[in-house]
């Protein structure tokens, strides 16, 4: 429905490789199954095949127990994406909802959300969730959803509330208003669509953020725990041989950083189509 | 007879740093039924919040608004529905007017929608009744916004505000931001809707050339208060407050 913004997007030359490479890893993590060689947790020979090179059977080596670290990594995918998206649309609707509860009612709750905003955006994120696995013992992955996801909404909520409150002072707004129309609808026809754009950029940078966080617990043993892999206990696993195993390190590392840079790549193209689109209007 | 619209020692403040602006100040006004009071100031004398505070879309300090013997500030929830669909509002950018996001037909049946006024089909027809009314075409419905002139824009607004069958029009300088000649045509499409719908409107504008062939009555605002209200003809010929003079002089005499 904002659709200009996005068409504008359709044509960034750097948002459709950026787009291009996230549809690609996303779709590696949907078919793990069948697109690893291996069973990600069989250690066919802990000796012969323990941290081998790569070569033809194993494109990115083996690792300490000689488990295929392609395998691993695709699988690893499945569950630090799984994490990563589970925890980005919880923290992106929590933020949409907040953020547009206070930008709605004003007032006391309006102080409220944006004071609890501005006290936990000081907090640092990875020393809160470390202190509260720390607390509550190792999590399975749906409380890791919940714990990053439920950490992740600040952001949001002051980007939604912002460009909420900015839309409720506009004639379109105050119309529907002397049309009757109840809150509810006012931000469900008319704000949400109009804040899409800004959701979009609050959802990959949300996305940026989560993929280290999820990779840094699990690579401290407080995430995703062994042998069910992830793109953090996968580096965890080769920290070790450093200097005689690089591709140990090199594949987590670099999966990290390309998804995590792509989504920086495509939320900064998307400010950028906001930017034009509103210079133009 | 007692007026459609009664306003009386109308206050609006707006809250601002160190302490409150006053935009109205204790205004008071009546409308008759089917009649055109024109309401003219200055930009920042006021009017645009006196409109709001009739629509009840602002809050107000003091006074009161009666429309039609009601109490507008002391509506409860259904009756403020009620109020909704007899009293509508034009505003002045029709650019800012429109959900640019939003289809011309979803735009012109969000009030049926609102209050329900036809099911699906029913409500599809309306639209497109509603359009051909203004002087579109029912095709309209399907695009956007962006894809109108201004003056067709305007047309766009007027039939959102038609929908919900209303019998007052707040038109919040509804011509002011066209030229000429689309105003002129604005004019004549607002001027053949009062006749046929029975409406009443308060006309609001920041100069008094629109006003001399549209208003029965016209007031005259300045700094939140009203300073002149008489007859158009009366305060053509004899302008008693020096505002009224100055808005006068204004006028391009070649427009005469």
């Amino acid at each position: 429905m904002a659709a200009p913004t996005f068409q504008r997007l359709h044509r960034d030359r750097a948002a459709q490789i950026a787009g291009g490479v996230l549809a690609v890893v996303a779709l590696a993590a949907l078919l793990a199954p069948w697109l690893a060689p291996f069973d990600p947790t069989a250690q066919p020979d802990p000796v012969g095949l323990r941290l081998a090179a790569p070569s033809i059977a194993h494109p990115l080596g083996t690792d300490p127990f000689s488990r295929d670290v392609l395998s691993r990594m695709l699988h690893g995918a499945r569950v630090s994406l799984g994490v990563a998206a589970g925890a980005m649309l919880l923290s992106v609707t929590l933020g949409t909802a907040l953020g547009a509860l206070a930008a709605m009612r004003g007032g006391w709750v309006d102080s409220l959300v944006s004071g609890v905003v501005d006290v936990l955006i000081a907090m640092p994120r990875l020393l809160v969730v470390i202190a509260l696995v720390a607390t509550f013992g190792t999590l399975s992955p749906w409380w890791l959803v919940a714990l990053i996801g439920g950490s992740g909404w600040l952001t949001t909520a002051r980007i939604v509330r912002a460009e909420m409150r900015d839309h409720l002072q506009r004639e379109y707004v105050i119309a529907a208003r002397a049309l009757g129309a109840a809150p509810w609808r006012i931000v469900w026809r008319h704000l949400l669509p109009a804040a899409a754009p800004q959701m979009a950029v609050a959802a990959a940078l949300a996305l940026a953020a989560v993929i280290p966080l999820e990779a840094a617990l699990s690579f401290v043993g407080l995430g995703i725990q062994p042998p069910l892999p992830s793109w953090g206990n996968v580096l965890l696993d080769g920290t070790d041989y450093l200097t005689s195993a690089w591709w140990l390190v090199l594949a987590p590392v670099g999966a990290v950083t390309l998804t995590v840079g792509s989504a920086l790549v495509l939320a900064d193209r998307l400010r950028a189509a906001i930017a034009s689109e509103a210079r133009e209007q | 007879m007692t007026a459609l619209l009664e306003v009386r020692d109308l206050v609006v403040d707006y809250a601002a740093r160190g302490g409150a602006t006053r935009a109205v100040d204790h205004a008071s006004l009546d409308i008759q039924r089917g009649e055109t009071l024109a309401l003219v100031g200055e930009s920042g004398s006021g009017k645009t919040s006196l409109g709001r505070a009739i629509l009840r879309l602002v809050a107000i300090a003091s006074g009161t608004v009666r429309y039609d013997g009601l109490d507008v500030q002391a509506l409860d929830s259904s009756a403020l529905r009620a109020f909704r669909r007899r009293v509508q509002v034009v505003f002045q950018d029709p650019k800012a007017s429109l959900d640019p996001r939003m289809r011309v037909g979803d735009i012109v049946r969000e009030g049926i929608d609102i209050h329900a006024l036809a099911p699906r089909e029913a409500a599809e027809l309306r639209v497109a009744r509603l359009l051909e009314e203004v002087g579109l075409s029912a095709h309209d419905a399907d695009r956007h916004p962006h894809e109108f002139s201004g003056g067709e824009r305007q047309r766009i607004a007027i039939a959102r505000a038609l929908a919900v069958e209303p019998e007052f029009l707040v038109l919040d300088e509804a011509v002011s931001a066209l030229d000429v000649l689309v105003r002129a045509q604005v004019l004549d499409l607002l001027a053949r809707l009062q006749a046929a719908r029975a409406l009443t409107f308060l006309f609001i504008a920041h100069d008094l050339a629109v006003v001399r062939q549209t208003a029965s009555r016209v007031a005259v605002m300045r700094a939140g208060r009203i300073v002149e209200c008489a007859p158009t003809a009366e305060l053509f010929r004899a302008p008693v407050a020096p505002e009224t003079k100055a808005l006068l002089a204004a006028i391009p005499r070649i427009a005469w």
